[in-house]
């Protein structure tokens, strides 16, 4: 461990001495030019771009509008001067040796300022006003600003998410879990789920650009699992020249953060290398038991991109992603009434490389070729302390590999077609599973945009999948948006969304070593059940194996309704309703009795469940540099068969103090596991260009949530069946000292919340940290 | 207008009263039976948990509805016991149980509310299930597991127990507690099993129909 530290600082050196040896080559030079950026107005402009085009060099305006570029060979060079929200300024200079040339740049205001764009929405790359969805894209510098070492801090802090702890770190969007979400990167699907959970703590945040969050069902253009929505992980290009960056951060509970970055890009070739390293020493909430709540742990993340330009028309990139986690517990098992104890180790891995070639045939036609192949293990093993044997075993290795065409068609500028093809191959082996088990399936996708007027714009698309384990499917999705005046606009779409059964829900052949209860996937469940009669472990048979069905996919319908508003240049808006329709939710349920007391399990489709909200969120700039945000969820999630027992009082809970048995109400019932009927957040970020320091303060509240039953009654509505809801206040304070360096610090969860039903909060959090831009060395 | 409102009140009343005769020929006034408690009933409180192979067999306690007390082992063979309790396995005298005509179900409901126990659906104890099922949810009680209370036995609200007694006579019984005390399992003292009242002790409400009807 210490060793491949070393090796990382090594590394680091060398790139600072390289960047170093480039500044000094360019010291020989004499000419300088000074200048100012301002609006038509006559206000100064901070932080705008300035770019000498022929070289590269470039940097960034001070608070007051101006500019300095040292060190230039004497000659003609055009200044590239950009900043957000105005249009971009080109102006030719000539400079002679040893002179100071003095220019002033007014930039003219776009007339509309140029909004943030979004691929995930259509799978092309559109400005976030020509999508009517609801759509959340988070920023580099906002996920910079508050300091976040993983994606699971990042998506605490939007309207509408929750992070919950199941099997991992997961997510939950509009009333859904992390089983029906797809996690993308780079527009590639994650993989490595636990029991649904894809855990967000596996992903680190300083190589993303930006997080687009589309929420509603896109399994029109994703397939399975866009059920609830996708997150998209957009990640960092090399800026043009050489580039690299050093950040360190140091947290409570030992918790050492080290990302490095190196990039390097030209006109045709561009490459850069991004290194992650975070360990902590973990916590314990739980003092009667020897487990801790998050054992210590280290991971290590390499993300290597190279990018040529072959022509105009053609280019092709390969970004990789390597990731290695391992951990250490200690566990008290019991086996055959004597308590031991036992050391409880884990490794997960997972990898992906994706080469992509994209052809533009024309400006209107547009071509991508992707070959996209990731892996996913885990090894964990319970050896006994005393002597090292071990107890328990296990491992699951999954593959994943997906071939893709896309064929973008921009007819004009009022419509625009896209289509896919594509093949994908998935196997799983585990110490869980039999063999080696593999899915096929295909897929093609259509969909078209079309803006008619300046006042409508619609999109409409299906796209259909095959597979070889389970029935086609074609899911299908519309969505409309019409600007009212020029500051309103309403959208709404509807869409189906699906969530293939997993190897888990199919193939499963498991039996629980210390409980004695067995799993059983529904393929295998006839031949299983047969083979434990025949061993004579079978008491009783619950439901008879012939009678059961393949299960099916689930599916759901889903519409969102929604409206902006902005009045004015200061007041955002934003307000959508939702509602989740889903059917044929797959779960677990008792098909026989073993001998010793347990019952087998297998999966079925029975549940309808409802999901419904309302989101609203808006921000106002209070004054220059100071801007305040809120978002509000309300959330009602509910299971049909439930509701109807209720409405048909069926259902009975005993107040526990008196023991009076009542029939259940539908006002008491809780709904779904873990989701917080209310939930929102609040912040405040305040930005002083003067004298370039920021501050973030966020307060995210969390309502209460059902834990799950707990009297029997099979719903959850007793006051011991809920969580105490609870406010996280977070802040985080960066400072740039140099330009090249930032120093940064705060705290996570300032009123030291804790809860036993949260293991992901174990109080306030410190840190502080060191942020060096070596791009930024060079240019001063 | 006064007049008319009296006679509308007076039609009213007549009606009424019409409905409640009625109601009278119908069914005879019985008095609701009143219920009995069983208080801290032990259920084999000195047995170990651990392996079910290992262990000694289950050292039952046999209850008597109808006299509200407990009988002693040697009666084992009797019909003087109707109900036999160790940890959460409840048996009914009958069927390979006992000599009686013990039979039980589980009918889902208010105890108050359940006026008549139904004609058919009783089963006894046999080799392959109990009348009373055995485990978590699916008889009388849940097993919270990691929830909150953690590790409890807590009875199901609304399951009601609805059995014949040795000598076939009908009876109603819910289950109120698993634990010493009959304690308030929403409080900080019971979800910390360090401080928990003991468990396999029984406290529960029963009614014993003894004139031989299904009427409670």
């Amino acid at each position: 461990m210490k060793k491949s530290l070393f090796t990382y600082l090594e590394f680091l050196v060398l790139t600072v001495n390289t960047v170093f040896l480039l500044s000094n080559n360019a010291t020989a030079q004499t000419a300088t030019i000074a200048g100012k950026v301002s609006s038509e107005q006559g206000k100064p402009l901070g932080f705008a771009s300035v770019v000498l085009k022929q070289t590269n060099q470039g940097t960034t305006t001070r608070a007051d509008g101006t500019f300095l570029l040292k060190d230039l060979a004497p000659g003609a060079y055009t200044l590239l001067v950009s900043s957000m929200g105005f249009q971009q300024q080109f102006q030719d200079v000539n400079v002679t040796a040893h002179e100071q040339l003095s220019v002033d740049i007014t930039l003219p205001e776009l007339a509309v300022a140029l909004k943030e764009v979004v691929v995930t929405a259509t799978r092309t790359t559109r400005s976030i006003d020509d999508i009517p969805l609801p759509v959340d894209v988070v920023s580099a510098r906002q996920i910079e600003t508050i300091g976040s070492l993983r994606l699971n801090e990042v998506l605490q802090e939007q309207t509408g998410l929750q992070i919950t702890s199941n099997h991992g770190t997961g997510l939950m969007m509009q009333g859904l879990t992390s089983e029906y979400i797809l996690f993308l990167i780079d527009g590639e699907p994650v993989i490595g789920r636990t029991a649904g959970t894809l855990d967000l703590s596996r992903l680190a945040v300083d190589n993303i650009e930006r997080v687009e969050i589309i929420k509603g069902p896109s399994s029109s253009l994703y397939g399975s699992e866009a059920m609830a929505g996708v997150v998209n992980i957009i990640t960092k290009k090399p800026d043009s020249g050489l580039s690299s960056s050093l950040r360190t951060r140091y947290r409570s509970y030992g918790t050492y953060d080290l990302s490095a970055s190196a990039g390097f890009a030209r006109e045709k070739f561009s490459a850069s290398l991004f290194v992650n390293r975070l360990s902590t020493k973990g916590y314990d909430l739980t003092d009667e038991t020897v487990s801790m709540t998050a054992p210590p742990f280290q991971a290590y993340t390499v993300s290597p991109k190279v990018a040529y330009r072959f022509s105009d028309a053609i280019n092709l990139s390969i970004n990789g992603r390597f990731y290695t986690e391992s951990q250490g517990n200690t566990a008290d098992i019991t086996v055959k009434d004597e308590i031991f104890r036992m050391d409880d180790d884990g490794r997960q891995q997972d990898w992906n490389l994706m080469p992509t070639l994209e052809v533009n045939l024309s400006d209107k036609h547009h071509l991508q070729l992707r070959s996209y192949t990731t892996g996913y293990r885990t090894n964990s093993a319970l050896r006994y302390q005393s002597d090292g044997t071990v107890y328990d075993e296990s491992y699951f290795d999954q593959f994943f590999n997906r071939s893709e065409v896309q064929y973008d068609w921009y007819i004009n500028d009022k419509n625009v077609t896209t289509m896919g093809v594509g093949h994908t191959v998935e196997t799983v082996e585990a110490t869980r599973y039999d063999d080696i088990n593999a899915f096929r399936a295909n897929y093609g996708f259509v969909q078209h945009q079309w803006i008619p007027n300046e006042k409508f714009n619609i999109i409409a698309g299906g796209r259909y999948d095959t597979h070889n384990a389970y029935a086609s499917r074609f899911s299908p999705k519309l969505a409309a948006g019409y600007t009212v005046n020029k500051w309103l606009k309403v959208q709404a779409s509807f869409g189906g969304g699906y969530k293939a059964p997993d190897f888990r829900q199919l193939l499963l052949n498991f039996t629980n070593p210390v409980a004695g209860y067995s799993v059983v996937g529904s393929s295998l469940v006839q031949e299983r059940i047969a083979e434990l009669q025949a061993q004579g472990q079978i008491e009783a048979i619950l439901i008879d194996p012939g009678t059961i069905e393949t299960i099916r996919a689930e599916s759901s319908i889903a519409y969102n309704v929604g409206l902006h508003i902005s009045p004015g240049n200061k007041l955002n808006g934003e307000l959508n309703v939702f509602r989740n329709e889903i059917s044929n939710l797959i779960d677990t349920a008792p098909i026989a009795r073993k001998t010793n007391g347990q019952n087998v399990f297998s999966y079925f489709n029975f549940d309808r469940v409802v999901t419904q909200g309302i989101e609203v969120k808006g921000s106002y700039r209070l004054m220059q540099g100071l801007d305040f945000s809120a978002g509000y969820q309300y959330l009602d999630s509910r299971n049909l068969e439930d509701v109807d027992k209720i409405k048909n009082r069926e259902v009975f809970n005993r107040d526990p103090a008196t023991n009076r048995t009542v029939a259940v109400s539908l006002a008491e019932y809780g709904g779904l596991p873990y989701r917080s009927r209310h939930s929102g957040n609040a912040k405040l970020f305040y930005t002083n260009s003067l004298h370039q320091f920021d501050v973030a303060l966020r307060a995210i509240y969390r309502g209460r949530w059902g834990l799950g039953d707990a009297n029997g009654n099979g719903v959850i509505e007793a006051g011991n069946e809920f969580a105490d809801g609870y406010v996280l206040l977070n802040l985080a304070l960066n400072k740039n000292l140099f330009g090249w360096l930032t120093v940064e610090g705060g705290a996570n969860n300032l009123l030291n919340i804790t809860s036993q039903n949260e293991p992901l909060l174990p109080g306030r959090i410190w840190y502080g940290g060191l942020n060096i831009n070596f791009s930024d060395i060079h240019q001063q | 207008m006064n007049t008319r409102t009296n006679l509308w009140y007076a039609l009213l009343f007549l009606t009424l009263l019409a409905t409640a005769c009625e109601d009278d020929k119908g069914t005879t006034p019985v008095a609701m039976l009143e219920a009995q408690m069983a208080t801290d009933i032990p259920a084999d409180t000195g047995a170990v948990t651990g392996d079910p192979t290992q262990a000694p067999p289950p050292n039952y306690t046999l209850y008597s509805l109808r006299e509200n007390t407990i009988i002693a082992d040697a009666d084992s063979n009797s019909t003087q016991w109707d109900i036999a309790l160790a940890g959460t396995t409840i048996l009914v005298n009958g069927g390979i149980s006992g000599p009686g005509q013990g039979e039980a179900q589980i009918v889902s409901g208010i105890f108050e509310n359940i006026t008549q126990a139904p004609e058919s659906g009783y089963v006894a104890d046999s080799d392959t299930t109990l009348a009373i099922p055995k485990g978590s949810g699916k008889g009388w009680y849940n097993y919270t597991g990691e929830g909150n209370p953690p590790n409890a036995i807590i009875p199901i609200p609304g399951q009601i127990i609805v059995l014949k007694t040795a000598d076939g006579k009908y009876a109603k019984m819910e289950i109120l507690s698993y634990y010493q005390g009959n304690p308030d399992t929403s409080t900080p003292v019971f979800a910390d099993v360090a401080t928990r009242p003991k468990g396999k002790y029984y406290t529960f409400r029963y009614v014993v129909q003894t004139n031989g009807s299904r009427k409670f």
